[in-house]
């Protein structure tokens, strides 16, 4: 008996599947009068459209589980992206110039404490709600204090949202970047001296807030819009520890709120009705998906059930080709930088000719074509577009150029009465983390630098956190590759976060093993000048440095964001990166008569 | 039989400690560490310190892994951990602010839904196809029956599941490209809510039940057909037949039984397998299930996420495998445990 049920509960299930199989309508049981009798009646109908008013709906996906929603935890895109459209900052970037505007701080002014210190001060708009969603009665409501009175984001959420990204017990990966607050560094290393109090930030009043710096950082609006200085709503944070950041508990302040987060699944946004422009909000609601597969999300996409996506690059061709994806096709420009760096201190790489040579090699735009296929924008200098003080797209840097490059490595030969094969004996390395981009392109520039100069090099590549380990700059030198890949994208649009931050021999991070020179002097000096002008003009120099006398690193290109849209969605592509849905529509009357609805 | 099982139940505990060391060890052995970098920047030595702090991985080896193990307060030191032995599998150190048992208990159930119903395809495709495999030797029903053994056998599902996808979602729309019919919370914490396991339940099911079934059909149906084939040579199945026993019962109650135990043997591991998820199914057809945990969480140097799937596994195959000699005994009456 018992073995039939069994038999008799596996061929409904396989009948269920093969059922399935057979048609699109759905299966429902329904309650129906026949000659005057109720009965109930198992039919397949067909999937109408629901008459009620749907929703306006961003089909999204965000390509993976976000780490955290938290303001002061966030380090990648995906989570800073879910920040930006649930949290407001002091600042924020306009979307086409890339400028620092206002936003929570309606103006701020540059000015000097006691001591001689910069400081910024903040005055910041009184109307922004904190807000909870409640997902059971599906309400965004206002936060209350203890005293029944409703809460408006102000100068002390701001304090303690800097404070808590300082303080060490927090954990922030990036509260380094806040180190040019005045103690920041001291009280995240731990100095027991120092309390949080001695932060350089505090609220003057309600709705002003006073940064001091530690030195004086024409930089400094752009840190403030970051996500780790955001205001945080300390009574929720204090309530319920980590788990704060659930849907239900969470509290925020900008145009959406969380509606739900299946952790790995998905994670939905609806609009926050009380967010100061929610009139200019047309998106209702934002459907999150994490398919980590691109060849996946881009069959959803097909399937019309993401309304944008990335383009995978083994479908790149036929997008091209066809002609309605090709009319959905764009890439937009990415803050990040594709670069090869060289071991400045490992021979034959210190000396600048051999680096020089490499260099010019290098064809960037036939990489471009041939294996990125992106529209990507070659590079010759670090910071791209849209980053203050970047120098124009190709004013700066070394073009390819095959015969300057062979002259270039057969001087260095004669003057060390080498040949070719005495140079290849040196068994030069290229280093990439593993990635099956990386090794397309790390093979096409293996095989430039073959046929132009003639040496082989050997391509080796390591898994990303032993790579990094590797590249680290006490690694011993035998165990370093000459040549590395690596990137760089920006946390704030300023030439301090790209040349400075990422190859100053002595504050930055210095994979290149430079000796400290007039670079180094150049952007420290940049950072700490207040004339927009003047930063501009040390950078450019600066450069110019790294890029054309030392020849210190190999750019190669500026990302691009590959992506296909449907006709019905409307997005921009914020010249510093991000998804910014508020600032989107869709006509969703075109995008239900797709669906079929 | 009831001696046995608990002192097989009571070996588990050594070997699952076993198993947490060797992870632990050996994740640590690792180049690189779960705070050293966040995309594509290393981070400053005091951001790595205050992290390291938090999560307590500046303390010595052997008093993490006992934190990890028994808890903080047993251990007699400051911190939250509850340990293994209390279902505390401690926080995940890349998805901040999540717990490793949250994180188990919203994949797993997903997992072993697909994974069950995996076996179950493969089961009762497996084994009938080897069964009319050995019974026609040698004519066009085994050829056919062994061609599509080892054609679903090398089909590696990478390849086959975006073909899946492409044929029966892109083209001919039966089935949903992606995503997983039950959400969380589950009904008794595994099973999909009743009013999710409708019809759309099955059929976001199809195509990776399929995908993940029909390789393991294939092995079934080869194991079955082989093993058969053996069994109907031995002694035994003679002197049934000699009986005058019909063909029918020599095979369904003599041949049948005996054969199937190095089917029930790679039944054991193939089940804890499918159920604690499949990295490349649940990837492809974007299903939030247990496997990506296993894949993703070594690149993020995620130790304690690494561990706790590792020790769910691990679990499930004791498990799998004490069930497997259980079978044993009733489908072989000389095999005894007392």
């Amino acid at each position: 008996m018992r073995k039939r049920l069994f038999v008799l509960f596996s061929v409904l299930i396989v009948g269920a599947m093969l059922l399935s199989a057979c048609g699109s309508g759905a299966v429902e049981t329904v309650i129906v009068e026949k000659e005057g009798k109720t009965v109930v009646e198992t039919v397949i109908v067909e999937k109408e459209a629901e008459m009620g008013v749907q929703p306006v709906t961003l089909n999204w996906n965000y390509g993976t589980e976000p780490p955290t929603v938290d303001p002061s935890l966030a380090t990648d895109t995906t989570s800073v992206d879910v920040v930006a459209n649930l949290f407001v900052g002091l600042t924020t970037f306009d979307p086409i110039t890339g400028l620092v505007i206002p936003e929570l701080a309606t103006d701020w002014e540059v000015g000097e404490d006691a001591d001689g210190n910069q400081t910024y001060t903040f005055h910041l708009r009184d109307d922004i709600a904190w807000v909870n969603y409640n997902p059971v009665t599906g309400e965004t409501t206002q936060e209350v204090d203890a005293d029944g009175n409703p809460r408006f984001v102000n100068a002390h959420d701001v304090v303690y949202g800097a404070q808590r990204t300082v303080d060490p017990n927090t954990g922030s990966d990036y509260a380094y970047v806040t180190y040019v607050i005045k103690n920041a560094l001291a009280i995240n290393s731990g100095d027991e001296e120092l309390t949080l109090d001695d932060l350089g930030v505090a609220a003057v009043d309600d709705f002003t807030v006073q940064f001091t710096l530690e030195y004086p950082a024409g930089y400094f609006p752009a840190i403030a819009g970051m996500w780790i200085v955001k205001p945080m709503p300390a009574w929720t944070i204090d309530e319920w520890g980590d788990k704060w950041t659930e849907a239900g508990l969470i509290v925020t302040n900008g145009p959406y709120v969380l509606e739900s987060w299946i952790h790995g699944g998905e994670l939905n946004l609806v609009k926050n009705p009380l967010w100061i422009k929610a009139d200019d909000v047309q998106i209702e609601r934002v459907e999150g998906l994490m398919i980590v597969e691109a060849s996946t999300a881009f069959a959803l996409y097909e399937n019309n059930e993401l309304d944008t996506t990335g383009v995978p690059l083994p479908e790149m061709d036929r997008v091209k080709a066809d002609p309605v994806l090709s009319a959905e096709y764009f890439n937009a420009p990415d803050v990040c930088t594709y670069y090869y760096g060289f071991t400045n201190n490992k021979p034959p790489f210190d000396d600048v000719r051999v680096r020089k040579a490499f260099v010019q090699a290098i064809d960037r735009q036939s990489l471009i074509d041939n294996v990125l296929k992106g529209g990507q924008i070659p590079a010759t200098s670090f910071a791209p577009d849209g980053i203050f003080g970047a120098p124009p797209q190709g004013t700066v840097g070394l073009p390819s150029d095959a015969a300057a490059a062979k002259a270039s490595l057969q001087e260095y030969l004669d003057e060390k009465g080498m040949t070719i094969d005495d140079f290849n004996a040196l068994d030069i390395v290229l280093m990439y983390n593993t990635s099956e981009g990386h090794a397309r392109i790390a093979a096409a520039i293996q095989q430039m630098w073959a046929d132009t100069l003639g040496v082989q090099v050997r391509v080796e590549n390591q898994e990303w956190a032993v790579y990094l380990v590797t590249l680290q700059n006490d690694t011993p030198l035998v165990d370093m590759p000459h040549v590395w890949r690596m990137g760089w994208c920006a946390d704030y649009p300023d030439e301090n976060n790209w040349i400075h931050e990422v190859f100053n021999a002595d504050e930055g991070a210095n994979r290149l093993r430079r000796v400290s020179g007039e670079f180094d002097a150049l952007t420290v000096q940049a950072g700490r000048e207040p004339d927009p002008e003047v930063r501009k003009e040390l950078y450019f120099q600066a450069e110019k440095i790294l890029a054309e006398d030392e020849v210190a690193y190999a750019p190669i290109y500026v990302y691009t964001i590959v992506s296909v849209t449907k006709p019905w969605l409307v997005r921009n592509y914020p010249l510093l990166g991000g998804n910014d849905f508020f600032n989107w529509t869709i006509d969703m009357d075109a995008k239900l008569a797709a669906q079929g609805q | 039989m009831a001696r046995y099982i608990i002192r097989r139940i009571l070996q588990f505990i050594p070997v699952l400690i076993a198993v947490a060391l060797f992870t632990f060890v050996l994740m640590r052995a690792i180049p690189g560490g779960p705070f050293d970098f966040a995309g594509d920047r290393s981070l400053p030595p005091t951001i790595v310190a205050n992290l390291e702090a938090k999560y307590h991985l500046d303390w010595p080896m052997w008093k993490q892994f006992l934190s990890y193990l028994i808890g903080d307060d047993i251990l007699g030191e400051e911190g939250g951990s509850l340990g293994v032995i209390r279902g505390d599998f401690g926080p995940s150190l890349h998805f901040r602010g999540q717990q490793v048992s949250d994180i188990i208990k919203t994949t797993l159930p997903i997992s072993a839904q697909l994974g069950f119903m995996s076996v179950l395809l493969a089961v009762l495709i497996g084994i009938p196809l080897g069964i009319i495999a050995a019974l026609n030797q040698n004519s066009w029903l085994d050829y056919t029956s062994t061609f599509g053994a080892v054609f679903f056998l090398s089909v590696p599902n990478m390849v086959l599941a975006p073909i899946l996808i492409w044929i029966f979602a892109l083209i001919l729309g039966w089935f949903p490209v992606a995503g997983w019919g039950a959400k969380p919370p589950y009904l008794l914490g595994f099973l999909p809510q009743l009013d999710q396991l409708n019809i759309e339940y099955f059929k976001n099911a199809a195509m990776p039940v399929f995908a993940l079934g029909t390789g393991s059909a294939a092995i079934i149906a080869r194991l079955t057909r082989a093993s058969l084939l053996q069994v109907m040579g031995e002694d035994y199945i003679r002197t049934a037949r000699a009986k005058g026993l019909t063909e029918r019962v020599v095979i369904i109650v003599h041949a049948l039984k005996n054969s199937l135990i190095p089917v029930v043997t790679i039944l054991g591991p193939l089940f804890a397998a499918l159920v604690t998820g499949t990295f490349i199914v649940e990837q492809i057809f974007g299903i939030n299930g247990m496997g990506k945990h296993f894949i993703t969480s070594v690149g993020n140097r995620d130790y304690q996420v690494i561990t706790g799937v590792t020790l769910i596994y691990a679990f499930l195959l004791v498990i799998a495998n004490l069930l497997v000699d259980i079978t044993y005994a009733w489908l072989d009456p000389r095999i005894r445990y007392d």
